[in-house]
């Protein structure tokens, strides 16, 4: 009896997960939005920022691209950045889509698992930053 | 072994030695986790001094999920054969754990919003710890539902048994699902993820955490054990 119930919710949860899985899923990727059409909906966007891509508007806003390796998505964004913000970091930003470009209402910096000391070169930096 | 600590007078022997080495380790090791945690280890390359924050966020969340197996484990030997004692310490363990929980909880949040931006998102890995923590607090509440506590005690094993489905998608959400929160920086293929000048503080500090979990458990254990010995003599 013990073993049908355990397997009845085991079997209930992973339709459950299933079922939800867009719910579940927190951000989309590039190359995901492109097969599927999001337009005129919230939601959000993750990959990398891409190099270079950054630009200040000052008053406008900020312009940078989020790219996944594959896909590129424009984002528009007037806010304050986290501070984690940069290029070549992780970013999951949501808005939504006007034209070709993606209106940003919120920016998160996503990091990576590894935690680490900084190395030389960079204490040399910060230090002479102050 | 199960069986010869079931039985209240071994119990005491027991848990009277495991109760003062523990409190001695814990004396030890105290002062030292403290310092390599706040004062000797270094800043993160990325998060500077906020990866403190992780001594005492990631033994939290250790706990909470390894506590919670251990209850539901205790309940399933409390169902099948009936031992007092492993009621007794789904009781006390579920305190523990919805208080590791909340720990993890709010300084994740904290953290959360110094590195990502946000004090709270409903991403998979942030929403099942959530959850982990209302099936904590579910817990005790059942317990106390009930007018004749044997009753509760045994609805609310059934609940921590059927929660245990939740404790594999905690640990493997940031894998399945896309999450805010970033994936695992121990136990992955590559080994670990995290600096060897980090890892001795984190470990101290875990050591710190389940110490004073086991403290805290075996004399709540013993003061119950005491005070119904001593209903018994009265009566």
């Amino acid at each position: 009896m013990i073993v049908c119930l355990l397997s009845a919710l085991i079997g209930a949860a992973l339709l459950f997960l299933s079922a939800y899985e867009e719910n579940i899923v927190f951000y989309v990727t590039p190359s995901e939005l492109k097969s599927q059409d999001y337009q005129k909906q919230t939601l959000r966007i993750g990959g990398l920022v891409k190099a270079e891509s950054v630009v200040n508007h000052y008053d406008r806003g900020f312009e940078f691209t989020v790219t996944d390796g594959v896909e590129e998505v424009e984002v528009i964004f007037q806010g304050i950045l986290p501070g984690l913000f940069k290029e070549g970091q992780g970013v999951i930003a949501e808005g939504t889509f006007s034209g070709e470009h993606f209106v940003a209402t919120q920016v998160l910096a996503k990091h990576d698992e590894t935690y680490k000391p900084p190395r030389l070169d960079q204490i040399a930096e910060r230090k002479g930053q102050k | 072994m199960l069986t010869y600590l079931a039985k209240p007078r071994n119990f005491l022997k027991f848990s009277e030695r495991a109760l003062l080495w523990s409190m001695i380790a814990a004396f030890f090791i105290f002062p030292f986790a403290l310092y390599k945690a706040l004062i000797a280890s270094p800043p993160d390359y990325q998060q500077g001094e906020y990866v403190r924050l992780m001594y005492i966020h990631v033994p939290a969340a250790w706990m909470s999920l390894g506590v919670y197996v251990s209850l539901a484990i205790a309940s399933v030997i409390g169902l099948i054969k009936g031992h007092r004692m492993a009621f007794i310490y789904t009781k006390y363990g579920a305190y523990a754990g919805s208080v590791f929980t909340f720990i993890c909880l709010l300084t994740g949040s904290l953290w959360g919003k110094a590195m990502w931006g946000a004090y709270w998102v409903w991403d998979a890995r942030l929403t099942s710890m959530a959850v982990l923590f209302l099936l904590y607090i579910g817990y005790i509440s059942v317990v106390h539902a009930f007018d004749a506590p044997q009753f509760g005690e045994k609805a609310g094993s059934y609940l921590l048994i059927a929660g245990v489905i939740n404790i594999p998608i905690i640990k493997f959400s940031v894998e399945w699902w896309h999450t805010l929160h970033q994936p695992a920086s121990f136990m992955r293929k590559s080994g670990s993820a995290v600096d060897i000048s980090m890892m001795i503080p984190l470990f101290m500090m875990l050591c710190l955490f389940v110490l004073s979990y086991t403290i805290y458990i075996f004399s709540k254990l013993e003061a119950t054990l005491l005070s119904k010995k001593q209903e018994r003599t009265v009566s």
